[in-house]
């Protein structure tokens, strides 16, 4: 086990004065491991679905909150609840998750139209906003808003209105929590008032009592998240590269070492960068 | 070792500062878009790739062995971001 560590760390006779671990065949087998991980991970979901996941702590409230807040930034007008556009985004998530698609259309053609007219809403304007993934309302809200499409139905002046969907469910084998966001602005001009306990009660996609919500919250909370088993997996060879790069960066000049290989400062830069990129990587879609 | 190479060849390490760093930079700017981001990683891995051949060229040690190792940690780097 010490000459095995020895010869991945060490630059020696043995390895021909480099590290094991930074040559090409250990650097090979580093990618085929990685992408076996990603394999099983994706076996996982499909022979046991619902397992993996994204835990959500997002509730209709907090968007609908969240959504108002910037639009008073922009000094706008905060939208009204709406509680036909709040079913309209519920039945858009549910649909999702029945018919397993991410996207402003269903395979079968069905437009957010569509679910905007089954609740009897005539619109002047409607807009559609789609977020998965993501574990809270802040990161959902800085990603619709650093996109200009979904910030543009966030503030835009047309519309008065808003319903917001958020169901948890399984895609494609992964438990996830979606959110939907409808706005519009009604035909008749009829503006809906609608109180925050109404909002609270309109955020379940079932509408079940509060009982029912707390531990629909908390078996969501158990999901196990595919893109953090994936970024521990990855920032750990990071981390073992970037310290195999500096063990043999300073053997090698302590034994004065001349060899035929890759620029360690290039390497370790590079690798500080991705590695950077990795820990920073924004879970979470929208749409 | 690594600060003697960089003093060896400061302007080519300088490059490769400025491509890790405006990489950076543009890699926090487009954070909540995807399609961007992963542009971006793509963009710092490739330039990255071509440094190296410029680097090596250079320094007159360009060997398939280090394009091949140059090769791998670009494309480790690739799949452990985007896969």
């Amino acid at each position: 086990m010490k000459h095995l560590l020895s010869s991945l760390f060490v630059p020696q006779e043995r390895n021909s004065h480099r590290a094991s671990i930074l040559r090409p065949h250990f650097l090979s087998f580093l990618i085929i491991f990685y992408l076996f991980n990603q394999t099983l991970i994706k076996s996982f979901t499909i022979v046991k679905p619902g397992v993996l996941g994204y835990s959500s702590e997002i509730t209709a409230a907090k968007v609908f909150y969240s959504t108002n807040l910037e639009r008073q930034k922009n000094g706008l007008p905060p939208l009204h609840f709406r509680s036909l556009l709040a079913n309209s985004a519920k039945n858009k998530t549910q649909d999702m998750f029945t018919h397993n698609y991410w996207a402003h259309t269903s395979p079968e053609g069905k437009t957010p139209w569509d679910f905007f007219k089954s609740q009897n809403y005539e619109y002047t304007v409607a807009g559609e906003n789609l977020a998965k993934d993501y574990y809270d309302t802040e990161s959902m809200m800085t990603a619709w808003m650093q996109s200009p499409t979904h910030k543009e139905n966030i503030v835009n002046p047309k519309y008065k209105e808003i319903g917001i969907g958020v169901a948890d469910g399984v895609i494609s084998g992964i438990k996830t929590t979606l959110v939907a966001q409808h706005f519009g602005t009604p035909v008749d001009g009829i503006i809906a008032n609608n109180t925050t306990e109404e909002i609270e009660l309109n955020s379940h996609p079932f509408g079940l009592s509060n009982e029912s919500q707390v531990l629909a919250q908390t078996s969501t909370r158990l999901a196990i998240s595919p893109l953090f088993i994936s970024k521990l997996l990855g920032s750990l060879m990071f981390l073992i590269l970037i310290f195999a790069l500096l063990v043999d960066a300073y053997i090698t000049l302590r034994n004065g070492t001349h060899r035929i290989s890759g620029s360690s400062a290039g390497h370790l830069g590079f690798l500080l960068i991705i590695f950077i990129f990795l820990i920073y990587s924004q879970q979470g879609k929208i749409f | 070792m690594i600060i003697k190479e960089i003093k060896e060849k400061p302007g080519e390490h300088f490059i490769l500062f400025i491509i890790l760093f405006v990489g950076a930079i543009l890699f926090f700017q487009f954070r909540y878009n995807e399609l961007l981001r992963h542009r971006v990683i793509y963009g710092v891995v490739s330039s990255y790739f071509f440094w190296s051949l410029f680097h090596h060229y250079k320094k007159g040690d360009l060997h398939l062995s280090i394009i091949i190792e140059y090769f791998l940690f670009a494309l480790l780097a690739v799949i452990l971001i985007a896969f």
